[in-house]
């Protein structure tokens, strides 16, 4: 019965798919169609539900539905797995999932084309639980690059403007320098253990990782580039914040919550393999930190609502890849379900101002939206204090427990310890900018954006009345508030919950993944100390950002930024322009690669070759033909020369063989 | 054998003469009888091929004895791969068929007599087991295309289609050479010129370094192959071909006409001289990788749509032809299941190519634009089957992609590694593509207004759409047709 359970549930996403894109299209209204997603997630919720239950109890359940292909002993089989990495997940996409989907139905409810948004958010679904129910690399694959392609249609929604296009277009390419590393990195595995199956994975031969060192270590640092493409990390980092051109609620889905951890749940699906190379696990923890602190300190300076979230998400991202890296895949996990509850949140509360403000996104241009729209202020509020980590609510937990882990590890573990801190503070900063401006000072409309292109300017708008959204997008920001502080309390430290309350989620996860060892041991005294001086400095930097954005006058306090922090400000603005090296460096070369090729080698070489010995077929022709008149027999005896030459040789050959 | 064997096998031929024979007026009547002669091809192939009774093996459909000519036989015989061949190929037909139907032209018994009797030329070199009948039709598929695109091609036809048939022709000779040769030493073992299927095997040629015969008759035969496939850098001739050519053309040459040679290869040369694809099998390897960056780069520059389709061409069949001659079972099973998954994803675009030049008589993409506003069933389907080129999973695009990137990542890395950058670098022509045709905003006033595709012109993209998910979910629909074959095209010991 779980068997058949465990296939309805990737089922129902694609039933809302196909009814949405094929079946019942253009006959349905806006809410409908909403409606038809929103159902197909939602039952496949419910079942996911019932199925965590029992996998709690009696472990994984599997369903195997059809053989795709196999090589020698090697099956690839289309085969679903819910195991306790996936029931989390799969928790996460269809419960979060479905809460967006309802929002999405008072977000989408005046634009065009609404069928298409709900048949794409469906199949993204789809994708996403074919990616993580996957059994076998091969299932998990189609589902990575089914989560790209549907973030393609989707980023690329509103593809009548161009720079949509090229959005959708460089997201789908920067996954695709990934799936070149999975793909080679899945091959490798399949060869070294003669499987693909994760269940074989879990345990692997310790004889064959010692044998085959040098193509798993290969293999392994393969597939982390297809997570720094998919989970958004140096140097691949660059197309989410582009990401954002697609409407908000998807950025709440894909781009925060779930498409973006699927390469932290790549990592927790190999963990028990990678945990034998020091090597990857050191550029895995590195990427991360640095990614990490590098999308936190581009946040300080972005201007568009949406940009600095997606720059928030990508430094959050580089937590759990850091915890990854530090063998606490199970942390690194824990938060990438903390972080889902209160970066959806965030997104949607981002949305819901984004319609409220009919669609201005620049928080220079907001401001005091706090009395207008007190439904989304106070949820925001909620996400705001989970993320910036104050205790109590459910990013300090995760954030708390992957420091302690840095911290704890040796070796270079003290770096990253302080690399993640910063990147803490300066998280609390922007969030505390980003809160202030929108909801709290009062707005100035004399801001003349200079060099802020990016922002869709709708001034027109500014004379309408600013209103809270209605209940239907409401209702899921309170629902999400409330997860957003409370998730954390599953995976409490010792400190908190005892023996018995704490950790629950880790331990979870710890069936599956190899459980952080090598740590030292940290007393509770030092931990609680580690809490406190964290806090505190988070305050402060929440302080500090409170005291610039509230007590100063927006216009001027911009420029007196500029002039104080000059150095800062520009590091910040630059490190913006990484994409804009990859297209000199990259991209642009390649392209005239390209033209040479056609111009120089196709024209010249290869045509050229061919023109040549058109030419001296020509030209022989042409002596034959000027020595015609006088000496015929000169030509036969050229034909008859060259067909002895050939017949000799023939012959010759028979002869002495 | 088959007493009915030469029936099925001459009823395209027939079909064909039956143009001639029709009333030149009737244009509707024409075309119908095309269509019921295409479907009718398209049964027999089918039934053909149900009818073996072991796809792994050779099976004998007829001999044809011609004592009074050197004692000359003519075998056709059949196996999985060729069955499987002579469906696809059938198939096309029928896709042309529909596809061009609204066509235009003053010719049109001449058009459709062209595409039967090129159709029953491929059907002849894929069922052909003695040299001789195979290098017969070989060389006949040549004639029909070269009209068709001499007569129905676009401004620069001639130059073309005269570099098309010469370059292949050139090819031929070469094979036609050590044919010549081959046949002389079966006369000297056997008594006979005739070279058939079982005599070559027998021959057993020499191998001593490269100026031995069987390396020299390898590159004879490899020659003609590559410049059939094409493989990089013998393709000088296909992209000017398909520019030219008219869409009937472009669908046949690139879904069923370039896979002959890789058949040629599989059928004619891996089993036959094994050292020899043993010595100079990292050369095609590496000829196969430079060509997928090659094709890839090259078809990211143009501005022709066309062009563009048929440098991804060049793209595509690097692939194949890695495959094939890294001589592992799981690759070469998957380049004979990239044969088909071409042969449906590039007729798929040259369809959508073929509407889009219907509606603006342009291939110039900066033409167009925006086109998903106004064509969106046009822009769904092209979306789709552009997937499928560009190897998205659940599509039949990646299966053969993955499965040759496996089986050569096994033999040689380095090959694997560079080949396998044609994931990155297939969205990029191939988005860039779609991105100046459909999306955006329409720049062109003429655009404005134009037609979505009708009911008619949507059903070749849809069927091939259909193909493409359905192939890509469950690729042992077509693999199980030809499994039994692989031990005898990976002949070489590995």
């Amino acid at each position: 019965m779980y068997e058949n359970y465990l296939a309805l549930i990737p089922f129902f996403p694609l039933l809302a798919f196909l009814l949405n894109s094929v079946l019942v299209k253009n006959k349905l209204n806006n809410v409908q169609a909403g409606l038809i997603t929103f159902m197909g997630l939602f039952t496949s919720f419910i079942l996911v539900i019932l199925l965590s239950l029992h996998v709690q109890e009696s472990g994984p359940v599997h369903v195997k539905l059809w053989d795709w292909m196999e090589y020698k002993n090697i099956v690839f089989d289309i085969h679903f797995v819910m195991d306790q990495l996936s029931v989390i997940l799969c928790l996460m996409v269809t419960g979060i999932g479905s809460a967006i989907a309802f929002f999405s139905i008072g977000y989408m409810d005046h634009e065009e084309k609404v069928g298409k948004f709900f048949a794409f958010f469906a199949l993204f679904a789809f994708s996403m639980l074919l990616l993580v129910l996957g059994e076998n690399f091969l299932v998990l694959f189609m589902g990575w690059e089914g989560v790209g392609l549907s973030s393609y249609l989707l980023i690329g929604f509103w593809y009548e403007h161009k720079k949509n296009g090229d959005a959708a277009k460089k997201a789908f390419l920067a996954n695709r320098v990934g799936d070149f590393g999975v793909v080679l990195g899945m091959i490798g595995y399949a060869l070294v253990f003669k499987t693909l199956s994760f269940r074989d994975l879990q345990h692997p031969d310790l004889a064959i990782i010692a044998a085959n060192k040098e193509l798993l270590i290969g293999s392994s640092l393969l597939l982390v580039l297809g997570v720094t493409g998919k989970s958004a990390q140096i140097p691949l980092f660059i197309w989410l914040p582009d990401a954002m051109m697609g409407p908000t609620p998807v950025s709440a889905l894909m781009h925060a919550a779930t498409m973006v951890t699927a390469g932290i749940f790549l990592l927790c699906r190999v963990s028990n393999i990678i945990v034998h190379f020091s090597v990857v696990l050191d550029v895995i923890a590195w990427i991360g930190a640095l990614t990490s602190l590098l999308a936190a300190l581009i946040a300080i300076t972005q201007t568009d609502i949406k940009k600095i979230l997606a720059y928030s998400t990508v430094s959050q991202l580089g937590y759990m890849v850091m915890a990854c890296g530090l063998g606490a895949f199970s942390t690194g996990l824990f938060h990438v379900f903390t972080h889902a509850f209160f970066k959806a949140l965030l997104f949607l509360c981002a949305a819901s101002v984004i319609y409220g403000c009919h669609h201005e996104q620049n928080i220079f241009k907001m401001g005091g939206l706090k009395k207008k729209m007190p439904v989304t202020f106070w949820t925001f509020v909620v996400g705001f204090l989970a993320i910036a980590g104050i205790p109590g609510f459910s990013g300090f937990f995760s954030k708390d427990e992957i420091l302690s882990m840095a911290f704890s590890n040796p070796g270079n573990g003290i770096f990253l310890y302080v690399v993640g801190l910063i990147s803490a503070l300066i998280t609390a900063f922007y969030m505390t900018r980003m809160l202030v401006l929108v909801f709290i000072v009062e707005p100035s409309h004399d801001v003349h954006d200079s060099h802020e292109h990016h922002v869709k300017e709708h001034d027109e708008h500014n004379s309408h009345e600013i209103h809270e959204s209605p209940s239907v997008m409401t209702i899921p920001l309170v629902i999400l508030a409330l997860c957003s502080f409370a998730a954390g309390y599953v995976g409490m430290p010792h400190l908190f919950g005892g023996h018995e309350y704490s950790r629950l989620f880790q331990s979870f996860v710890e069936k599956f993944t190899p459980a952080a060892t090598g740590h030292h041991h940290v007393s509770e005294e030092t931990e609680i100390v580690m809490m406190v001086v964290t806090t505190v400095l988070i305050l402060c930097s929440m302080g500090l950002a409170y005291y610039i954005y509230v007590k100063n006058d927006k216009v001027k306090m911009r420029d007196r930024l500029k002039e104080k922090f000059l150095s800062l400000w520009i590091i910040s603005n630059e490190l913006f322009k990484v994409d804009e090296l990859y297209e000199t460096v990259i991209y642009k070369p390649l392209y005239k690669v390209g033209h040479f090729l056609v111009d120089i080698v196709e024209a010249l070489v290869i045509n050229g070759a061919v023109k040549g010995v058109t030419k001296a077929v020509d030209g022989s022709g042409k002596f034959l033909e000027e020595t015609k008149p006088e000496k015929l027999e000169m030509g036969i005896l050229y034909i008859v020369i060259g067909a002895t030459i050939i017949v000799t040789l023939i012959f010759s050959e028979f002869t002495f063989r | 054998m088959d007493q009915l064997f030469l029936i099925k096998f001459l009823i395209p031929l027939l079909w064909a003469i039956g143009f001639i024979f029709a009333p030149k007026q009737n244009e509707r009547a024409i075309k119908l009888f095309a269509l019921i002669g295409a479907t009718v091809v398209l049964a027999y192939s089918a039934k053909m091929f149900l009818d073996l009774p072991n796809p792994g093996a050779l099976t004998e459909l007829f001999k044809f004895e011609m004592p009074l000519f050197f004692n000359m036989t003519y075998t056709f015989a059949m196996d999985g791969l060729s069955g499987l061949l002579l469906i696809l190929n059938s198939f096309l037909l029928l896709v042309v068929v529909v596809t061009t139907w609204e066509i235009k032209t003053e010719k049109l018994r001449l058009y459709y007599f062209l595409l039967f009797t090129l159709t029953w030329a491929v059907n002849g070199s894929l069922l052909a087991t003695s040299l001789y009948g195979f290098y017969i039709f070989w060389e006949a598929m040549l004639i029909p295309l070269f009209i068709l695109v001499g007569v129905f091609g676009g401004e620069n036809r001639r130059y073309a289609s005269f570099k098309f048939f010469m370059m292949t022709a050139a090819g031929s000779i070469l094979m036609l050479a050590s044919m010549c040769y081959m046949s002389a030493l079966a006369y000297k073992l056997n008594g006979s010129y005739d070279l058939n299927y079982e005599v070559i095997k027998s021959l057993n040629l020499r191998y001593s370094g490269f100026w031995s015969p069987q390396s020299l008759i390898f590159w004879a035969f490899s020659i003609a192959f590559f410049l059939k496939v094409p493989v990089f850098p013998f393709h000088s001739w296909l992209p000017d071909a398909h520019v030219e050519a008219p869409t009937a053309g472009s669908i046949l040459l690139a879904g069923i006409l370039l896979k002959l040679g890789i058949y040629g290869f599989l059928r004619f040369v891996i089993p036959f001289y094994p050292q020899a694809v043993d010595a100079y099998r990292d050369i095609v390897l590496y000829l196969g990788a430079i060509g997928v960056i090659y094709g890839a780069l090259t078809a990211w520059v143009q501005k022709d749509i066309k062009k563009l389709v048929a440098f991804s061409s060049i793209s595509h069949m690097g692939y194949i032809i890695m495959g094939v001659f890294s001589q592992n079972p799981f690759a070469v099973k998957g380049a004979i299941f990239q044969m088909v998954a071409h042969g449906i994803s590039t007729p798929g675009l040259f369809i959508g190519v073929h509407y889009l030049y219907t509606r603006r008589h342009t291939k110039k993409m900066d033409q167009f634009g925006g086109l998903a506003k106004v064509m969106p069933r046009f822009a769904v389907l092209f979306f789709l089957i552009t997937a499928g080129s560009m190897a998205v999973p659940m599509t039949c695009g990646f299966v053969g992609e993955f499965m040759i990137t496996a089986g050569v990542y096994e033999l040689n890395k380095v090959v694997a590694i560079l080949a396998a950058t044609g994931i990155i670098l297939s969205p990029v022509y191939l988005l860039k593509m779609y991105h100046l045709t459909a999306l955006g905003e329409i720049t062109h006033e003429e655009n404005k207004s134009l037609e979505d595709l009708s009911l008619l012109e949507a059903t070749p993209m849809i069927v091939l759409s259909v193909l493409t998910i359905l192939l890509g979910l469950y690729p042992k629909l077509v693999t199980a047709m030809y499994e039994g074959t692989i031990n005898f095209f990976t002949h070489s010991g590995l």
